[in-house]
């Protein structure tokens, strides 16, 4: 396994947010790449090929619903692990993260712990590419 | 009575039918009975002189297709077999008795002959009577009878205001009279507009003459079920509306929060530079004020999911024990600043088949209350174990106590006691309704004993799933 950095790619539409998130997984060691929408998230997902996405919901035009299952159906980006982020706390809206073949959510607002460790996890189930 | 045809009479119907079936036309038919070609019966019926009339009747006067010839016929030979019991009867008897065809046959045998009148144009019929002649639309089974609308028997066809087409009325039978057909409906629209929501349709055997009484009830009665279907699809509207407006909410005033608890956590924990300790406690107190925001918002939406009926436990093995301890070690800070003693007695308890997120909310919401009720110096005990079939946690404080006329009222949403309003306590009354909405949730109850200025005590009892009640 290589110690090269690991590329985590962050979708949100709220600029506050996303720098937040961007801040704390740049502390937490990992080389971030940023998207304002769903449509700029599923170019960098093409184009940087990250380790990991953490998308939110409630994005304008393309989901995050909506980029999960596009990011499946393509052969290129299809194995990339999604983090759903939402700020809907309905069992329903998680629910539908995993029909769309999300690999985990969480809920807004969340601890940077929590924001860690969930990324933490999900990136030991798979081996670097890099 | 039985109508039932006997072997004989069924034999001779047949006989009459395969004869029929050679005619092209009615006169055919006719001059075929006159010939004596068919059973004996039949020269009865044309010597009353009515299956001419009735096939003319139910043809608007015009020739009948060999089939239909054919289908009337058969309906007279079912009529005309009932004659030998009919023929003293008067037909208006008969009706009374939702006979149409047996009354029919009645007139055929001299008894009634004179009813026979053509049925109404559909553009004289009273508006409520969707009664309409059935020429040219479906065999008949008898004519119309009865020129003063007393009573008819003709075979019609209403509006479906299911399907904007036409139906036959009888379709149409009386399960407690021998399946009898049901010929006459009346028909009340159900609101506004050319179709409304739809239309009552009464069934019934005979026509009567509209009673003003009954129409006005029936009127009475359309307008009172228009009116609850249409606070039903109001209902549903606002429903939905307050569904969207919950989601809205919930993701507007969560996605502020979060930037502004997530920035604070980046200034207090010093990775924009050092924070000097009065900054520190200021930015400590925004923090605070935040994440009471955010608990509120929460609250907000969990009732309003109780409210829709959406709420949903996302349930796995509880550890109880664990949950009632780290709420306890989670309020410990607020119950020293309040100079609460905060006490915990706790034993392992069967894995709760429930929410773990939500029965900590219950726990806490106790704790919190309990805490805020008890003046410096008192001291709140948190007991959980286990009781016959159920898990319990209490909680008792020796705080001011409920007074016994606000006891019932305690977990209703928004109330709040005189003590906590007096005393300006925080809280908007929501925490008690939400902790018997998830103990509800459980198959649990929440229950409280409480005695002014002694204390209160708080329980929750929660079920154990049946296979770990037999384990014991």
């Amino acid at each position: 396994m290589s110690d090269a950095p690991r590329t985590v790619l962050v979708a949100d539409d709220d600029e506050d947010i996303l720098q937040l998130v961007s801040f704390r997984l740049e502390r937490a060691g990992y080389t971030v790449v940023t998207a304002a929408d769903g449509q700029q998230a599923l170019a960098a997902a093409r184009q940087h090929q990250p380790d990991l996405a953490v998308l939110d919901v409630m994005m304008p035009g393309l989901n995050g619903y909506e980029v999960t299952r596009q990011l499946r159906a393509d052969p290129a980006t299809a194995a990339i692990p999604v983090i759903l982020l939402t700020a809907r706390v309905q069992e329903a809206d998680v629910s539908r993260g995993f029909e769309a073949g999300a690999d985990d959510y969480l809920r807004k607002p969340f601890s940077p712990q929590e924001l860690r460790s969930r990324v933490q996890a999900i990136l030991a189930r798979r081996p670097s590419v890099t | 009575m039985n109508f039932a045809l006997s072997d004989e009479q069924e034999f001779l119907k047949e006989a009459a039918r395969d004869a029929l079936s050679r005619f092209k036309t009615v006169e055919a038919a006719r001059e075929a009975l006159d010939g004596g070609e068919l059973p004996d019966l039949w020269p009865t019926a044309v010597e009353a002189g009515w299956p001419g009339l009735l096939v003319s009747e139910a043809n608007g006067g015009a020739e009948l297709s060999p089939l239909e010839a054919m289908l009337v016929f058969e309906e007279l030979g079912r009529v005309l077999a009932s004659v030998p019991l009919l023929g003293h009867l008067p037909a208006s008897f008969l009706l009374d008795r939702g006979g149409a065809a047996e009354a029919a046959a009645a007139c055929a045998a001299g008894d009634a002959r004179a009813a026979f009148v053509p049925a109404r144009p559909p553009g004289d019929v009273d508006a409520r009577w969707t009664v309409e002649p059935a020429a040219g639309l479906e065999r008949a089974a008898a004519p119309t009878l009865d020129g003063d609308g007393l009573v008819t028997g003709a075979v019609h066809w209403v509006p479906d205001p299911l399907n904007g087409k036409r139906r036959r009325a009888a379709e149409w039978r009386d399960p407690d009279h021998d399946g009898r057909e049901l010929p006459i409906s009346v028909s009340v629209p159900i609101g506004e507009g050319p179709t409304g929501f739809g239309s009552f349709e009464f069934w019934q055997r005979r026509r009567l003459p509209l009673d003003p009484n009954l129409s006005d009830a029936l009127d009475s009665i359309s307008e009172l079920v228009a009116e609850v279907l249409e606070r039903r699809r109001a209902e549903a509207e606002t429903e939905k509306l307050k569904n969207e407006f919950f989601a809205l909410v919930s993701h507007e005033l969560r996605t502020p929060l979060t930037s502004i608890i997530g920035y604070l956590e980046l200034i207090l924990e010093e990775e924009s530079g050092e924070v000097a300790d009065e900054q520190r406690q200021f930015l400590t107190v925004i923090e605070r004020n935040a994440r009471r925001l955010l608990r509120l918002v929460g609250d907000l939406l969990f009732v309003a999911q109780v409210e829709a009926g959406t709420l949903s436990l996302e349930r796995h093995g509880v550890d109880l024990e664990s949950v009632v301890r780290d709420a306890v070690e989670a309020a410990r800070p607020r119950a020293e600043q309040a100079g609460v003693e905060l006490v915990a007695h706790t034993e392992p308890v069967p894995a709760l088949d429930g929410d773990g997120d939500r029965l900590a909310q219950v726990v806490d919401n106790l704790i919190t209350n309990a805490v805020k009720f008890t003046p410096a110096g008192g001291r709140v005990t948190v007991r959980s174990g286990r009781r016959e079939g159920s898990v319990f946690v209490e909680v008792t404080d020796t705080g001011v106590g409920i007074a016994a006329d606000e006891q019932d009222r305690l977990f209703e949403r928004f109330f709040r006691t005189k003590a906590a309003t007096e005393a300006s306590v925080q809280g908007i009354g929501l925490g008690l309704s939400i902790v018997r909405a998830i103990a509800h949730g459980h198959g649990g109850e929440v229950a409280c004993v409480s005695e002014e200025g002694v204390g209160t005590t708080f329980t929750v009892e929660l079920p154990i799933p049946i296979h770990e009640v037999t384990r014991r």
